[in-house]
């Protein structure tokens, strides 16, 4: 049975993040004219790798359950952590929960526990800054992310498969990514393939989708194009994206436009998770 | 009344011994005596923090609680008290040892810890050694009762396809628990001598679930396990983690054997 490999320190598994950095994330994000797309890329990667973090945190630390990478794609395609990690292509989670460029407060309303609302700061640490700069040679991130996620499996043959995540406005300029995209979803351990999904940061005004299974109420063709790419849903993923709510078939994929993918990230499963926990 | 008590656990493989997040009460080998004897053993929450802390607040509490005239709500109460107690302790041990909460571990201390409880109150009449129990459960560690080599009962799953990885827990925070007051389970019987009762946690209860509906008399081997020493448990454990035959998780398994029938010592005819 695939997707069923146990996730610890012992048999780590990887997320490898790509984020598109080209020119054109500078256009508007959405209907919402003050923020770029950048602003919106960078907000989704912090927050993603937050999560990822949080849900490997115990008191005083954060288990190596994932290795981390981060593609950026623009001006250059390389490695894209900064500071102390910079250059490297894949860390182990804890190096990159130690090591944010910095942490801000931003607030968000909360339950104050007697059924009322109350404004709350949490901490939301940055690790990357929005950038917008050069084209968007995606294929080249593409075959770049295979390589990489090759080594992996080879040196994990039989670990969880890897999960790569693609943050982009959908409009390369190296060419048609379909091929290095299939080529990258073929990428397998022996527990299953690779899984690809795509966040797709676009200027139109349509409301945001999450997990589709069809590519017909889309809004462009970018997003077609980022809906086809992307990983079907495993089983065992379409079952918890089922009780998060969303109607799901077979053709289900890991894909977003205008949202994040955090809730999948709820899902890994590393252990007893309280039903009671929200 | 007496019981001898046999302790056996294991940390999840790949894990430090420290990291270990069930808990047992009694939490060592021995006999015990008493006209009522508690036992309990409790599975914290690989998500969540400080989960081995609240699963060892609960199982110590259940030791010491009036069930008599106590409700669930008052159990919980007194365990969020203790709770308070402890993490107080852990907070300023942490600023006294310079290693403040990090920002990743500031959500899992408010959302809190989480555990399943069980609990095993045997209750005994002196003349024959026999007697009654009571057990209380929230979650998936289970209770089994086995007479003659025989499973007889069992507590509170009844077979290997009711575990999954959502149960239920008892959480450190009130705002949690209204699922789980409603998710406690209690049960009865009465007890024979020389009945054996296992308390474990979920990995190795499904086990052995899976093995009794199998056919394959699990208890034998546990029998024998029990009474060697801790290495030969924790090869036998490796192997069938190994095998997939149980799932890598912390192993809890606390057995109490009871006396048998003292010999007859009426004059013969």
């Amino acid at each position: 049975m695939s997707y069923t490999a146990e996730i610890s320190r012992k048999n780590p598994s990887c997320f490898l993040f790509l984020i598109d950095r080209s020119g054109s994330m500078a256009d508007p994000f959405g209907e919402d004219s003050k923020k770029r797309k950048a602003d919106q890329v960078s907000d989704v990667i912090n927050r993603l790798l937050q999560n990822l973090i949080i849900k490997c945190a115990k008191q005083e630390g954060v288990r190596d359950y994932y290795h981390i990478g981060v593609i950026g794609y623009g001006m250059q395609v390389g490695p894209a952590f900064a500071g102390a990690l910079a250059g490297k292509d894949l860390v182990p989670i804890s190096e990159v929960a130690n090591t944010p460029a910095r942490i801000e407060t931003r607030s968000k309303k909360g339950d104050d526990g007697a059924g009322g609302v109350t404004d709350q700061t949490v901490k939301f640490p940055i690790w990357f800054d929005p950038v917008a700069h050069g084209g968007t040679p995606m294929c080249k991130a593409l075959t770049q992310a295979q390589s990489m996620m090759q080594g992996w499996t080879s040196e994990h043959p039989h670990g969880f498969p890897p999960v790569v995540i693609n943050i982009s406005d959908g409009e390369p300029t190296d060419g048609d990514p379909s091929a290095p995209a299939e080529s990258l979803t073929q990428i397998s351990s022996s527990d299953g393939n690779l899984l690809f999904f795509n966040v797709h940061i676009s200027s139109h005004a349509a409301s945001s989708v999450l997990f589709p299974d069809n590519d017909e109420t889309l809004p462009d063709d970018h997003a077609r194009l980022l809906f086809n790419m992307s990983s079907r849903l495993p089983e065992f993923l379409r079952t918890f994206v089922q009780q998060e709510g969303i109607a799901v078939s077979e053709n289900t994929r890991g894909f977003a436009f205008q949202a994040d993918l955090v809730t999948l990230i709820k899902f890994l499963d590393i252990g007893t998770r309280p039903s009671n926990m929200r | 009344m007496e019981a001898l008590l046999t302790l056996l656990r294991l940390q999840k493989a790949g894990n430090a011994e420290a990291e270990y997040e069930d808990a047992s009460c009694p939490d060592e080998n021995g006999r015990r005596e008493g006209a009522e004897l508690r036992f309990a053993i409790a599975d914290g929450a690989s998500e969540g923090m400080l989960s081995g802390a609240w699963a060892r607040v609960l199982v110590e509490l259940h030791c010491r609680f009036d069930w008599m005239g106590g409700s669930v709500e008052q159990f919980l109460e007194s365990a969020y008290g203790d709770w308070q107690s402890f993490t107080s302790e852990y907070l300023r041990g942490r600023e006294t040892r310079n290693s403040p909460v990090q920002w990743y571990e500031e959500p899992g201390f408010e959302v809190g810890a989480f555990s399943t409880l069980l609990g095993l109150t045997l209750t005994g009449r002196s003349q024959d050694r026999s007697g009654a129990w009571t057990a209380v459960a929230v979650g998936d560690s289970c209770l089994f009762q086995v007479r003659g080599g025989a499973l007889l009962r069992k507590f509170p799953l009844e077979q290997s396809a009711d575990f999954n990885n959502r149960p239920v827990l008892l959480a450190s925070k009130p705002a949690h628990n209204g699922q789980a007051i409603g998710a406690v389970r209690r049960m009865s019987g009465t007890f024979e001598p020389g009945d054996v009762f296992y308390l474990m946690t979920d990995a190795l209860a499904r086990w052995a679930l899976g093995e009794d509906e199998e056919g394959r008399n699990p208890w034998t081997v546990l029998r024998d396990h029990a009474t060697r020493d801790g290495p030969a448990f924790g090869a036998w454990i490796a192997a069938l983690r190994n095998d997939r035959e149980l799932r890598n998780d912390d192993v809890t398994v606390l057995r109490i054997d009871l006396p048998g029938r003292e010999p007859d010592r009426s004059p013969s005819a």
